[in-house]
């Protein structure tokens, strides 16, 4: 029984440099592996959309052929979605949601890492493709007939659909994960209506990926099989249909934008309650709309597919339940106002992005709604208006609830606090590039402007709005530069945190900043749900003080006897398998052969693991 | 103060069962989606292939309905396995365990004679939808069935080794959830693919 | 630590795994025959699978006699896919119902 001395020692072989982030189990750590490369993609993404900004800055412009331009856009959205934003928020989930419940960590720490490591493979499998024949070019939703062989002669569509199965791999495990963890590991007292609401919208959330990741897993797997051994699924001339694809892949696609909102909607649950100061409003109320938006997510997937020749019947009825959605979703919204209202409001830099969240959320919903109605959508599909909404509530919305998560966790993962004024400049910056990019789409949309064109003419009037997006592109840019400047800085010279730099309410604050291996040198019991702040201000509690719900100190120099497991190398060597067997079905039977061999000694390594 | 549980150093399950177990059922849940998506893809595009073997033309469905019984016969196999081990019985175990991978390699031999006969009757993933859906759904199928017998001979090297308990049989219980699981697959698709 | 591991939980007996058998057995050569008599094909069949299917959840996957969770679970997960089924064949049906 291995016992953890000192301060984080690993108790094992893995005590430093690569070896120790290659092996790592603990969720602390590969949280960190899962923010640090979602923001490396963040950024290449952003590099891609700047060279998208850059090439519609002026008509008939000449920056990026049409060819390269389709791959570069489909490559932003695909980076955004699959390589960014999913797996940033899992990364908080992994940081904080252990910490949250009072665990020592995931409930699988090995497939945990895992889980990582085919979301690293998977995005460099794709992005490989740049450098193979060309990346994928069909749009980061890849419609059949555009995505067979005949109109994607390149292996681009391949890498994708692979890169799809591999990180779909990684985010079912981690679903598996997630759930098992916070229905299983919550820390005695704390009852399903006491978890933080962190921790229930990721509940929530994974629940949407285990159940809608696998239509999208078989779709790729079809468009592989169609590519490759000219299986006729989605080719209408041998009795196939385009539109099973688009079936299938809304059918995920859908409850995939509310597995992005969601773990932002918990991010902002957390913010506001602890910069008003005061417990959040209608706890049971978020926690309910969270329930029905994750069911109703499932039930509006074809207002993706309004224009294409639905029944009335079948446009209606997902026009009424796509409007319905819109309720549980504005009691949120309600519920955090209510929160502000009346509270001692702490104007720090994580409460700024949750507020601009609320606001530009409130934009993407209104123009979510609009689109909601059929003829509205048959006016406006497939152009700008659309893009408007979808930015407004991705960056508007998931975005800047990711740095209010970083302004607000940054302290408790590396013992600093990022500079309070430069989150202010970052944010006012922020704000005003991000409107100035993504407002004027709504009018250009409704002027006609379409999506997915690489140019346009002159003299539409679609000149001037365009280059006043592209402006502002560039000013989200010196925003993110500003954060990136912020963040290194900090590392090195922030101000130290302490435990619990916010006064916040939750368990993640009671532990030290960084907290130690093992989170928490005795499991504490809890018995509200506000379990550090009662904790603090017994008075509020109603007098009595309550029963410990932190770490009580132990004698001096007596360590706890906790059994943590040491690192494994075999969630990285499985992952490489995967990967190898990927290339081998695009280019060669043996390599899918080296990548099972591989994949098999893992699988026996880990399973004869001493732990 | 409410204390019935002592903080201490070793969690209790809030949930009252086993990570492991409760970690199966979520991924059968999301197996259950990817066969839904399979299966749907099976139903959507009955009737739509401009050529080539037709269902009703060369599906046997009396050896196929021979199969599906090997494989319930393998359903009972494995839950007497499970059975043996929660009463502590090793060596009822391991031979269960072995006559359930006999069965389940039984199955895949019988899949494989009949893909064999639908190739040679000049059905592909290529030749047609019906040919793409069906290979597909069944081949799929197949592939978790045999990934079924690997987990069992795991299983089993374990159990040869005295690894295997009454203590921790809740590792043959999740392979048998599991193994069942792929048996209550093969009930729906023999009924889609082959009955209807 | 005290999971459903070991504490003494309701389960099947012997005889109640192979009862189960023998009428899964039953249903599937019922199954078959049911193709070559002039019997409405979807209405008997469907039933027929989903009674196997049932029986095979709850005694040989335990969903009768184990913690709910697990029931619950399965069950979200086949309501989605049963949800996806049954609209994709509402949605794409004007062919399916030209079928034999």
């Amino acid at each position: 029984m291995a016992t953890t001395t000192g301060a984080l020692a690993l108790p094992r072989r893995y005590e430093g440099g690569v070896l120790k982030w290659l092996g790592t189990t603990n969720h602390k750590n590969i949280g960190i592996l899962y923010l640090t490369t979602a923001f490396v993609f963040f950024l290449v993404g952003g590099i891609e959309a700047l060279l998208i900004r850059v090439q519609l800055g002026a008509p008939d412009n000449t920056l990026l052929s049409p060819e390269t331009y389709n791959q570069i856009f489909t490559m932003h959205g695909t980076t955004m979605i699959f390589l960014f934003a999913m797996p940033i928020l899992v990364g908080f989930g992994n940081f904080a949601v252990p910490l949250m419940i009072g665990a020592r960590d995931m409930a699988f720490p090995r497939l945990n890492a895992l889980s990582y490591w085919l979301f690293l493979f998977g995005g460099l499998l794709l992005y490989s493709s740049f450098l193979l024949g060309g990346a994928p070019n069909a749009g980061w939703f890849a419609y059949a007939p555009l995505t067979g062989t005949q109109f994607s002669p390149s292996h681009g569509m391949d890498f994708w659909a692979l890169g799809i199965i591999l990180t779909g791999l990684g985010s079912t495990a981690g679903a598996i994960n997630f759930i098992v963890t916070i229905l299983n590991m919550r820390a005695p007292g704390m009852t399903l209506l006491k978890m933080p609401l962190f921790v229930w919208q990721m509940l929530v959330t994974t629940f949407l990926i285990l159940f809608a990741i696998p239509s999208l897993t078989v779709d790729a797997i079809l468009l592989f099989l169609e590519r490759n051994f000219g299986a006729p699924f989605y080719v209408a001339s041998q009795g196939g249909d385009p539109l099973l694809w688009q079936h299938l892949f809304w059918f995920f696609g859908h409850p995939e934008v509310y597995i992005l909102i969601l773990p932002a909607f918990g991010i902002i649950s957390e913010v506001i309650p602890v910069f008003a100061r005061k417990p959040i409003f209608g706890y049971g109320a978020i926690v309910l709309s969270g329930i029905a938006i994750g069911f109703l997510g499932f039930t509006v997937w074809a207002h993706h597919m309004f224009a294409v020749g639905l029944s009335p019947i079948a446009d209606a009825v997902f026009s009424l339940d796509s409007v319905i959605i819109a309720v549980p979703t504005s009691i949120k919204i309600f519920n955090w106002i209510a929160t502000l209202w009346g509270g001692k409001i702490n104007v720090k830099a994580p409460l700024l992005f949750a507020i601009g969240f609320i606001a530009m959320f409130i934009v993407g919903g209104l123009s979510g709604v609009s689109l909601a109605m059929v003829p509205v959508d048959f006016q406006v599909e497939d152009s700008y208006y659309v893009v408007a909404h979808l930015h407004y509530v991705l960056f508007g919305g998931t975005v800047f609830a990711i740095f209010a998560g970083f302004f607000y966790w940054f302290p408790k993962m590396t013992g600093r606090l990022l500079s309070e004024k430069l989150g202010r400049l970052q944010f006012w910056t922020m704000l005003v590039g991000f409107n100035l990019t993504f407002f004027p789409m709504h009018l250009l949309g409704l002027m006609g402007m379409p999506r997915r064109v690489y140019t346009y003419d002159a003299g539409q009037g679609w000149t001037l709005p365009n280059l006043i997006e592209t402006v502002g592109a560039f000013i989200i840019a010196i925003a993110i530069g500003i954060f990136l400047h912020n963040f290194f800085a900090s590392l090195r010279k922030g101000q130290p945190a302490g435990d619990d730099p916010w006064d916040a309410q939750t368990l993640e604050w009671a532990t030290s900043s960084p907290p130690p291996a093992y989170n928490f040198a005795v499991i504490p019991v809890v018995h509200s749900r506000r379990p550090l702040w009662d904790q603090k201000y017994p008075a509020q509690a109603g007098g009595e003080p309550a029963p410990a719900a932190q770490t009580p100190t132990l004698p001096e120099g007596e360590r706890p006897a906790i059994h943590l497991p040491g690192g494994s190398l075999n969630p990285v060597l499985l992952a490489f398998g995967l990967l190898l067997a990927a290339y081998g079905l695009i280019y060669t039977p043996w390599l899918i052969a080296a990548g099972i061999v591989i994949v098999f000694a893992g699988i026996i390594r880990w399973v004869l693991e001493r732990r | 103060m409410n204390q019935e549980v002592a903080p201490g150093t070793v969690e209790v399950p809030s949930m009252g069962v086993d990570n492991r177990k409760l970690g199966v059922w979520t991924l059968l849940g999301s197996e259950v989606m990817f066969f839904a998506s399979l299966i749907v893809t099976y139903i959507v595009m009955r009737g739509r292939s401009v050529s080539g073997p037709l269902p009703h033309e060369i599906l046997d469905v009396p050896l196929t309905g021979l199969n599906t019984f090997v494989l319930i016969c393998s359903s009972l196999t494995m839950v007497t396995a499970v059975a043996a081990i929660q009463r502590g019985d090793q060596r009822g175990l391991r031979r269960w365990l072995i006559a359930t991978a006999l069965l389940g390699l039984a199955f895949l031999g019988g899949q494989a004679t009949e893909f064999t006969m639908l190739i040679r009757h000049g059905l592909s993933l290529s030749s047609n939808v019906f040919g793409a859906t069906f290979f597909t759904l069944t081949g799929f199928h197949g592939a978790h069935v045999f990934a079924g017998v690997i987990w069992i001979s795991f299983v089993l090297a374990r159990a040869f080794s005295g690894a295997v308990t009454k203590e921790n049989a809740v590792v043959v219980d999740m392979l048998g959830l599991y193994w069942h699981f792929v048996d209550l697959v093969w009930i729906i698709i023999f009924t889609v693919v082959y009955l209807i | 630590m005290e999971t459903e591991n070991q504490v003494e939980r309701p389960h099947g007996t012997q005889r109640v795994y192979i009862g189960v058998f023998t009428v899964l057995a039953v249903l599937t050569a019922l199954e078959v025959a049911v193709t070559y008599l002039p019997v409405p094909r979807i209405p008997v069949l469907v039933p027929l699978a989903l009674t196997k299917a049932t029986l095979v959840a709850l005694f040989y996957m335990h969903l009768k006699y184990d913690r709910r969770v697990f029931s619950a679970i399965f069950a979200m997960g086949l309501l989605v896919g049963i949800g996806l089924i049954l609209a994709l064949i509402a949605i794409f049906a004007p062919p399916l119902l030209d079928m034999k």
